[in-house]
């Protein structure tokens, strides 16, 4: 698989913020690719750097190995779909999509087919001599995603494309984007906050805080295995027991097991990517639907607690509980007739680990 | 729409219509100060002449005759067609374009200018340009005949720095009228561009460069259409008030470079004048004037309208 992107050690600082510190990644061809973080992260920075908007303070991107940190926006094959889709008021939908390719030089005859085309694509046959004022934000955000993939480029980048749309449309426009980019096979590069649209879309995910990419991974190794504190945080809800390291050992060539202490309650174990010396503090991290409720005598039960709060969320419940030494853990449970444990309020209760699905992660 | 809106940002009917008393007083001043004057001069335009002055209560064509035909001294020769009053209304129509234009070519890129500062900076920027609005415009056309006249500071400073050996001769010439004309009606053109390149979404400019639009074809096919109300209302506060111009002309351009306003000026004052010819003249103009709009609204309607 040949690499599309390659971002070397890039460096952004404006006056006295540093937005970018030392990035680097590398997209491969055809890849739906996500950067996920909270606002201010760097994402959207990192997304103009390679668009063309903003300049770099140091280091090098590469488009399918050519260097273009130094290009114009203009002279690079790489399309955006804006946030607000910045459509031309003043053009057509029809005249919009055909902008990209006037402007590179296309034949009359190859833009007139290709807007058809793209047309068809995102299903606006019918709107072409429409203004952009006219169409719904849904619409819009279509023709927006037609004018950019219209000129072929090389690269497609996404700007948080869907975070003006309603749940419903954003829900059913993710997979359109997903069955778009897989139909035309170009490599995208999209931005979003929101980790269910990162999880639900990408190939591979970056996620970045303070300028810096913390981990990338797929979607199921950036939620199952965590490489940071601040990306178990920040995907989905998490259960950080505080502990001290007894013991590791390695269980397969990239996993170990680690034994841990939680102060004054248990000893579990959990999994780590590398050997943690003995007597190191960290924590212990378990996603609340990897624990269990079970009766305070079962014998799996490796905590006990008491029942605090009991929250209906429709396809599950999530069940707080209070440890024996007032730390509060979230347990979620399905809510399917078979596994359903009705605890009460106050209810003594013990707790069950999937000790597989437990990661230690060090301060 | 407009009507729903109404009634929600006015309650109800009844309150709407007491509203509408707020603009009494300036229903008023409007009535008494233009709608009456204007329809004085109309009347006027079709009196006859009084010789000191004036006009003798007499219906007559005589001044409308006497803007577009010649007969003769004693006017008892055929009527051929007159072109001097036409041409002196063509020639101010020209020098009102040239201003535009001049305003709109040195304009516009102030107006980017501005509009692109930090929206801390900007309200200072268009303080600057209405700073020297402050001075009244005869005192500001006469210090500009000052300015440029033969042995005026200009010259001087032209003279002493060896750019030129010969004073540059600019009073009393087209040029002349053209810096008056310009000067004095170049933030009506900066100022409602720069109102519009302020609500521009500049990501548009973005999204045209992402799409391998050069600079000069994003402001060409992006920038330029967006800000167009802008530019249009520029070049109409320009032009119209240009064209009626009587201070510039009369002051910097001298008997030669004759303008619209010093010709209806001329028929008005002391005793030479000819009132209904001024008021003909007027009519004329506000005719000319009427109809350029006219023409440019019904073009924006139909533009609106074929969307």
């Amino acid at each position: 698989m040949s690499i599309a992107v390659a971002v070397d050690q890039l460096s952004k600082h404006y006056a006295d913020v540093i937005a970018l510190n030392n990035v680097s990644l590398s997209i491969n061809d055809q890849e739906f690719f996500t950067l996920l973080g909270p606002s201010g992260c760097g994402k959207t920075t990192l997304l103009r750097v390679i668009a063309g908007f903003e300049s770099v303070s140091s280091g090098s991107v590469h488009l399918h190995g050519k260097p273009i940190a130094n290009l114009p926006a203009n002279k690079r094959s790489v399309n955006t779909v804006f946030q607000h889709y910045s459509l031309f008021p003043h053009m057509s939908v029809a005249d919009n999509i055909k902008f990209g390719m006037q402007m590179k030089g296309s034949t009359a005859s190859h833009i007139e087919s290709r807007c058809k085309q793209m047309l068809e694509l995102v299903q606006l046959g019918e709107f072409a001599n429409r203004k952009p004022a006219q169409l719904s934000g849904g619409q819009q955000q279509r023709v927006a995603l037609a004018r950019a993939l219209a000129p072929e480029p090389e690269l497609l980048l996404l700007d948080e494309p869907l975070s003006a749309l309603d749940l419903k449309l954003r829900q059913a426009m993710r997979l359109e984007l997903k069955q778009i980019q897989q139909e035309t096979g170009i490599t995208f590069i999209f931005v979003t906050h929101d980790q269910e649209e990162a999880l639900t879309m990408s190939d591979r995910i970056a996620v970045m805080s303070n300028g810096e990419v913390q981990q990338i991974g797929d979607a199921h190794t950036i939620y199952e295995q965590p490489r940071n504190r601040f990306v178990a945080d920040f995907i989905g809800e998490i259960n950080m027991l505080d502990c001290e390291v007894l013991s590791s050992s390695a269980s397969t060539d990239t996993q170990y097991t680690v034994a841990c202490d939680i102060t004054g309650l248990a000893q579990l174990t959990a999994n780590a990517d590398q050997s943690v010396t003995p007597g190191t503090q960290g924590s212990l991290c378990i996603r609340p639907e990897r624990l269990q409720l079970l009766a305070a005598d079962h014998p799996d039960a490796k905590l006990l607690g008491t029942v605090d709060q009991l929250v209906y969320l429709g396809t599950d419940t999530q069940t707080t509980v209070v440890l024996n030494n007032g730390i509060k853990l979230l347990v979620r449970s399905s809510n399917n007739a078979t596994q359903h444990i009705v605890a009460q309020s106050g209810e003594k209760i013990g707790i069950g680990i999937d000790t597989m699905a437990a990661r230690f992660l060090d301060n | 729409m407009s009507t729903k809106l109404n009634n929600i940002v006015s309650g109800n009917a009844t309150f709407h219509h007491q509203r509408h008393k707020l603009l009494l007083p300036a229903w008023l001043v409007i009535c008494l100060l233009l709608v009456v004057p204007v329809l004085m001069m109309l009347v006027y335009s079709f009196l006859t002449k009084e010789f000191r002055g004036g006009v003798i209560w007499e219906f007559s064509l005589a001044a409308y005759d006497q803007f577009f035909f010649d007969r003769g001294l004693f006017g008892d020769e055929p009527a051929k067609i007159d072109w001097t009053y036409m041409r002196i209304y063509a020639r101010s129509a020209l020098q009102a374009f040239i201003a535009s234009v001049l305003c709109l070519v040195i304009g516009f890129p102030t107006a980017y200018f501005i509009a692109t500062r930090s929206v801390r900076s900007r309200p200072v920027w268009v303080f600057l340009i209405t700073i020297p609005y402050w001075v009244n415009l005869l005192i500001r056309t006469v210090s500009m005949k000052f300015m440029i006249r033969d042995s005026g500071p200009l010259n001087t400073w032209l003279l002493q720095a060896g750019i030129i050996d010969q004073p540059i001769h600019l009073i009393n010439t087209n040029i002349a009228v053209q810096l008056g004309l310009f000067y004095s009606y170049l933030p009506f053109m900066v100022l409602p561009i720069y109102a519009s390149i302020e609500r521009y979404d500049f990501s548009l400019s973005e999204a045209a460069s992402d799409l391998y639009a050069s600079k000069w074809t994003t402001l060409r096919r992006v920038i330029l259409p967006a800000v167009k109300p802008g530019i249009i209302a520029g070049c109409i506060l320009v032009f119209v008030p240009s064209l009626g111009a009587f201070l510039a002309p009369d002051l910097l351009g001298g008997a030669k470079n004759f303008m619209i306003g010093s010709l209806i000026e001329e028929q008005f004052k002391g005793n030479a004048g000819n009132w209904p010819f001024g008021a003909a003249s007027s009519m004329i103009l506000l005719a000319i004037v009427m109809g350029v709009l006219l023409l440019y609204a019904r073009n924006e309607t139909n533009a609106a309208g074929s969307r």
